[in-house]
């Protein structure tokens, strides 16, 4: 009795002082895990090795990753405004020097080249490239339309670009329209623009096709009102995804889920309370990274909200071939890129 | 903060400096209520879904730390009261304090009207400041005035005599959108002779980063009124630490409450 009692006590001694210390000593940056079910992830705020004083950054807006896994980052830093890094955030070329409003990045496989869709909110035009920036083609504001006077009138923020190559725009900062033209730039039609009906948009910051269930569709943000918005590839208003509280910005799909950077929580705006949100095939929210846990209520989602300020107004996010995120973030100080790592 | 000696054996106690620039730093609580203007009683709830992080909060206006109530159970509000709370946990900094001030619907107002708003900011017209909705710090909500003009002067019409002690304009600042509280406010009454000023107040006005929605009381002495004209001065010129400075700020308003 007496032996056993000893040994429990060393027991307690040794493991339970181990146990003591996990108590007291609280969890470093780096440990912390964010989001929820099975999308959560660590965070690297260190992930980019570029050196500021050369290659200096101003708002990251967005990200693509290329054929070649390399990972490109789009600023409006006309020193360079596209610079492009391999996984491990190391810089390996830079590029881009009239692109003073740059804010929309897409990247394009065209018979088997990547090629690169630039908006720039200054230059009030789309500008397609090749991965190296030459210049392909580039397109004025939509004056098919007939709702344009001057370019001013036009400040696009996004492109998505359909299997037959067709190139969706949207005017984020303008007139709120998805304009559809053809691969050589020809216009085919609009649609979208602001309104009071479900079909309106209230900056359409971003627009992607998803091919998810089969049938090619458009999701556009309207980010404004909280909430992105599907059509199909001939702009017919299907329905809304609301994602009340989140000002999101453009949709990412990646494999089954759609992810996208959160800019601000719709009840503290101008508080650097952006987060990512991610949904599933069927476009429920199942992880805020930063975020709150998501609720749905009698199939109603919940306003979700911030609850880490680990990001201040995330812009963009892009997912590599490895599942890892990394965030763009525009007005936070000027900060590159973060990497999130998927956790088991 | 203490710890046990890291050989695992030997039982020293020491105090480590508090790794708090390590932590990230939590969100504010949300704060959720129908209206911050009540009759009799309110209910107000507060969440904040995030494993691992509690609500403190406190309702005598004091800022709240780690040792303030728990938050269990939504609560009721009887008395003109300012909430506040922040989110703590463990392995995080606590956040910084989010607030929200309540108060009595007041004496009924028959009819108001005045300088007209921003057409951008229509609300829901003059019924937008004697509603008893209150806004949010989403200002495109639809229950916000936004005014651009350099004076506001609006008339307020009781349904008969009263007497009254006090105005309240109910306004939103927040400077980074170049919404500033006004900085001066001057309240008339209705006499034989036309209208007589009955009270003033100026407001300085401060470098502020955090947007806030704010209750600005004026003392009015005790006098029977069934009409007043109150008036508000727009910040003009915009302080030289704000990057609008020299230009003029907007007001931004959601309630008018007389008692």
């Amino acid at each position: 009795m007496r032996r056993r009692k000893f040994i429990h006590q060393s027991l307690l001694t040794s493991g339970g002082l181990l146990l003591a210390a996990n108590k007291t000593f609280a969890m470093q940056k780096e440990d912390i895990v964010f989001g929820q079910a099975n999308k959560r992830y660590t965070l690297d705020e260190k992930w980019s090795k570029a050196d500021v004083a050369r290659y200096p950054v101003n708002d990251c807006h967005e990200m693509v990753q290329d054929s070649k896994g390399r990972i490109l980052l789009l600023t409006n830093e006309t020193k360079n405004n596209v610079l492009i890094y391999d996984k491990s955030g190391k810089l390996l070329s830079t590029w881009g020097t009239e692109y003073p409003g740059a804010h929309g990045l897409t990247l394009f496989s065209e018979g088997g080249e990547d090629v690169l869709f630039i908006c720039d909110n200054n230059r009030h035009q789309v500008i397609k490239t090749t991965i190296n920036g030459t210049v392909l083609l580039t397109i004025d504001y939509p004056k098919e339309t007939g709702a344009y006077t001057k370019a001013e009138e036009f400040v696009p923020t996004e492109t998505a670009i359909a299997a037959n190559g067709d190139i969706y725009i949207v005017d984020g900062y303008g007139k709120d329209f998805v304009i559809q033209y053809d691969s050589s730039g020809k216009y085919i039609r609009h649609f979208g623009g602001r309104g009071s009906e479900d079909k309106h948009l209230r900056n359409a910051h971003g627009i992607c096709v998803d091919t998810r269930d089969g049938d090619a569709k458009l999701i556009v943000t309207s980010r404004e009102q909280n909430a992105f918005k599907r059509y199909t590839m001939r702009g017919d208003y299907l329905d809304t995804i609301a994602m009340p509280g989140a000002w999101v910005c453009r949709p990412v799909i990646h494999g089954d889920h759609l992810y996208a950077a959160v800019l601000q929580t719709s009840g503290r705006t101008g508080q650097q309370s952006g987060f990512v949100t991610i949904l599933n095939k069927q476009n429920q929210v199942v992880s805020n990274l930063a975020g709150s846990q998501p609720e749905y209520v009698q199939g109603v989602l919940q306003p979700m909200y911030q609850t880490i300020n680990a990001f201040s107004y995330p812009h963009d996010v892009c997912i590599d071939d490895d599942g890892c995120l990394y965030v763009a973030q525009w007005n936070s100080g000027k900060v590159y890129p973060y990497k999130l790592s998927p956790v088991a | 903060m203490k710890q046990v000696c890291i050989c695992g054996l030997c039982v020293a106690w020491f105090w480590l400096p508090v790794f708090a620039q390590k932590k990230y730093r939590l969100a504010p609580p949300m704060i959720h209520y129908g209206s911050v203007f009540f009759e009799n009683n309110t209910t107000v709830t507060l969440s904040f879904a995030q494993p691992g992080a509690t609500i403190r909060y406190t309702t005598d206006g004091s800022e709240p730390n780690k040792n303030s109530p728990l938050y269990k159970a939504p609560i009721t509000i009887t008395q003109p009261t300012t909430l506040k709370a922040i989110s703590t946990g463990k392995n995080f900094q606590s956040s910084a304090t989010s607030s929200a001030s309540f108060y009595h619907k007041g004496i009924t107002i028959a009819n108001i009207s005045g300088t007209p708003p921003n057409t951008r900011y229509p609300g829901n017209g003059w019924q937008t400041l004697i509603d008893n909705n209150s806004g949010t710090q989403n200002f495109s909500d639809g229950n916000w005035l936004g005014f651009d003009a350099d004076s506001v002067s609006l008339t307020i019409e009781l349904a008969g005599k009263q007497k009254l002690h006090e105005l309240m304009l109910h306004v939103y600042q927040n400077q980074s959108a170049w919404i500033f509280l006004p900085q001066r406010i001057t309240v008339f009454a209705d006499n034989k002779n036309g209208w007589t000023a009955i009270a003033e107040k100026a407001i300085a006005i401060t470098q502020q980063d955090a947007a806030e929605i704010k209750g600005i009381s004026i003392a009015l002495p005790d006098i029977m009124v069934d009409k007043l004209q109150v008036v508000l001065y727009a910040v003009h010129p915009i302080p030289e630490w704000h990057q609008g400075k020299g230009k003029q700020g907007w007001l931004f308003m959601d309630e008018i409450k007389c008692y």
